[in-house]
């Protein structure tokens, strides 16, 4: 059974749609890339993935995880059931820890899962493991979350995250934009050693850089809301060398021979 | 309207206040009443006689409804206790703020470990201290400095009956906090209370005060405390405070704080207000000399129909000091929050540094959370910001919660907690954290 599978997926925001039929199946321990222009729709495909009720997903539109539509299953069911995104851009929580927040959610997942919970003294042992690894200072475990963090201390936090809640599906939005090379370089080692044969990627990503650290097994082109190539890494190496202008041209000629 | 001789001039005077005038202040209990403590209570009906009831069109006053304490039905008295009921203590302060000095309805009792206290220190309650050699001290600090600004001040000077001394002279410090417990009860009838705190610390003494306000009620009596503490930092004196304020569905309060910092002080005020029906609390901070710190802090837990409202100002009368407001207020279902904080500065007062902050959280729709910090600046070369943002709990990181897997209600508790960890961080007592978590679970 296919790890995930989004059959026609049409979203709107405030009545303008945006995602206009996307189909996408995505096998136990693969790794997609999801690459494309801005505005084309990636970080809407993340925010419609985690469950984001601000956008409107059309009824004849279908995400199943592991066979069952988890189309209109809140967020919160969906990261139980091992759904993680990395966010763009990381909210803030003022007042509560990194490993209070941390304890809490990991606890909500074990207890979803029939497993027993986690003392917190425990807990932050292994945050503190796992933040080392991902190069964020370990001291960050008791600051509130990304309070005052620099943009790639955030991107980092959210890498630790994923690392301590070892999702099924872990999504990555944008997580390269504003990060520097070493950052970067961390955040993929970080997700490569995640990596396994029951664990599958969704990296979305505007630049190929990404794609050098972490190899995806596909590469698809989301353009105006609808996937208009895929392929394996060599699409990423293509697009790097071309940029997305002759992909639009493409599409545009498929779309207005289509029309006629 | 009802005309009363008094002091041989005749006033007019408003109805409703026609019962609180009955009332005989004064107690039999052996002590000589000096005539400059008459002089206070009398200054004071002169002055209750003479202010009006304020009410919403007067400024200051708009959201303040006192229908609850004006209220030509309600029969106000004043019961002296005996002996302080220390059953009636909630258990969780008592684990958190071990009982010294026990104020009950006008009657004071130390506890015994108060003993190991330094020598030179007077802690008492007002009574003792009349013909000792501290009663110049209380005198020339009970006497008034400025005329009361409204009715309730002079409603304290008024009913003025006993309170709470503490005075550290030159150079004592105290380590360890001091628990002062303020009980107000009502028994059988509706029942004023009037407690004054009179703090002095001389030059260079140190100390940490809590002051923990509660009331014990039967069901069909109410409990109005109007209480007024002063403070007397000497220079160089170091004081911090924590006030914890807790009352019932029948507890009216109303609070005035009066400080005076010298120069090279500090005052560091810590409020928490908990729970009970009304109270308009009134912080007034002036700062007298160069190089002071004055920092108040404060979280307003409020819920049902309650009314909370808080009143502050700091006074920048010298320069080069820096004075610090972080306040927030959690309002849920139908309760009504109201910040007023005002920051003055001098014109002789340069090189102030002055922040206010006030940050409100509604956790209903009903909940009302009413913030305005002002500033008034007379010197030019001054740093002062002052900031006030009020609003529901963010959909936002809800679903950033939700994301993890914490559903919207656990989030919400987070939220909150997170909210209030935030001023609860400049509070510099140990514990309150602790102490102050099952309060904000009820607030949920």
């Amino acid at each position: 059974m296919n790890l995930l599978e989004i059959k026609n997926l049409k979203v709107s925001v405030e009545g303008q749609l945006i995602l206009k039929g996307i189909d996408l199946t995505i096998g136990s321990g693969e790794t997609h890339a999801i690459m494309g222009p801005n505005g084309s729709g990636k970080s809407t495909l993340a925010q419609v993935l985690t469950g984001n009720e601000n956008y409107e997903v059309d009824p004849e539109s279908k995400i199943l995880f592991f066979g069952e539509d988890i189309t209109s299953t809140p967020p919160e069911e969906r990261a139980r059931r091992g759904i993680f995104t990395a966010f763009q851009y990381p909210v803030e929580i003022p007042g509560l820890s990194n490993t209070e927040f941390l304890h809490t959610a990991l606890n909500e997942i074990r207890e979803w899962r029939h497993l027993s919970s986690l003392d917190i003294w425990d807990f932050e042992k292994i945050l503190k493991e796992k933040m080392k690894e991902i190069g964020l200072d370990p001291t960050f475990s008791d600051r509130s979350v990304n309070e005052g963090f620099s943009g790639g201390e955030k991107k980092r936090n959210e890498i630790v995250q994923m690392a301590i809640l070892e999702p099924i599906l872990a999504i990555l939005d944008e997580t390269d934009s504003g990060l520097d090379i070493d950052a970067l370089k961390s955040v993929a080692e970080g997700v490569n050693r995640m990596r396994n044969p029951k664990r599958s990627f969704i990296i979305i990503t505007h630049y190929q850089r990404l794609l050098n650290y972490i190899k995806p097994d596909f590469v698809h082109v989301l353009y105006k809301g609808k996937i208009v190539k895929s392929g394996d890494y060599t699409l990423a190496l293509e697009l790097e060398q071309k940029g997305y202008d002759w992909l639009k041209t493409d599409s545009e000629q498929e779309l207005s021979i289509a029309k006629a | 309207m009802i005309g009363i001789s008094y002091m041989e001039k005749t006033h007019i005077v408003d109805e409703r206040k026609l019962n609180l005038l009955e009332i005989i202040p004064y107690t039999k209990n052996g002590h000589v009443i000096p005539d400059w403590w008459k002089d206070i209570t009398l200054d004071g009906k002169n002055a209750f006689i003479l202010l009006p009831i304020p009410h919403s069109k007067m400024e200051g006053w708009r959201e303040t409804n006192l229908s609850p304490f004006f209220n030509p039905q309600r029969k106000w008295t004043v019961d002296i206790k005996k002996q302080v009921h220390r059953e009636h203590i909630p258990e969780i302060i008592n684990k958190y703020f071990s009982a010294h000095i026990l104020w009950e309805n006008g009657v004071v009792t130390m506890d015994e470990n108060l003993i190991d206290l330094p020598d030179k220190i007077i802690v008492s309650d007002f009574k003792e201290i009349l013909a000792s050699e501290h009663e110049e001290l209380l005198k020339s600090n009970l006497e008034r400095d400025k005329e009361p600004q409204h009715i309730f001040e002079a409603l304290s000077e008024m009913l003025f009956y006993n309170g709470i001394f503490i005075y550290l002279p030159k150079g004592i410090v105290i380590d360890e906090p001091m628990n002062i417990y303020i009980m107000s009860s009502a028994d059988r009838q509706d029942t004023i209370d009037i407690p004054w705190v009179l703090i002095i610390l001389d030059d260079t003494a140190q100390a940490s005060i809590t002051l923990n306000y509660i009331t014990h009620n039967t069901e069909s009596a109410s409990v109005w405390v109007n209480a007024k503490t002063k403070i007397v930092l000497g220079k160089n004196a170091h004081l911090n405070v924590l006030e914890n304020i807790q009352g019932t569905e029948k507890t009216l309060r109303f609070h005035s704080i009066s400080a005076g910092l010298d120069k090279d002080s500090s005052l560091n005020y810590n409020s928490l207000h908990l729970s009970g029906r009304f109270l308009r609390s009134e912080i007034n901070a002036e700062i007298q000399g160069e190089n002071v710190q004055c920092h108040i802090n404060g979280l307003t837990l409020n819920e049902k129909n309650h009314f909370s409202e808080t009143q502050q100002q700091i006074q920048h009368l010298k320069g080069q000091s820096v004075s610090r407001i972080h306040w927030r207020g959690l309002g849920r279902e139908q309760s009504k929050t109201v910040y007023r904080g005002k920051i003055y500065i001098a014109p002789d007062a340069q090189k102030s540094d002055s922040i206010q902050q006030f940050k409100g959280l509604s956790l209903s729709d009903g909940a009302v959370i009413d913030a305005k910090p002002q500033l008034e600046i007379y010197a030019d070369d001054v740093r002062c910001t002052h900031g006030a943002t009020v609003g529901p709990p963010s959909a936002e990181l809800i679903y950033y919660f939700q994301s993890r897997g914490i559903p919207p209600v656990k989030a919400r508790s987070l939220l909150v907690r997170g909210f209030a960890n935030q001023v609860l961080a400049d509070i510099p007592f140990p514990n309150t954290k602790e102490f102050i978590s099952p309060y904000l679970i009820m607030s949920l």
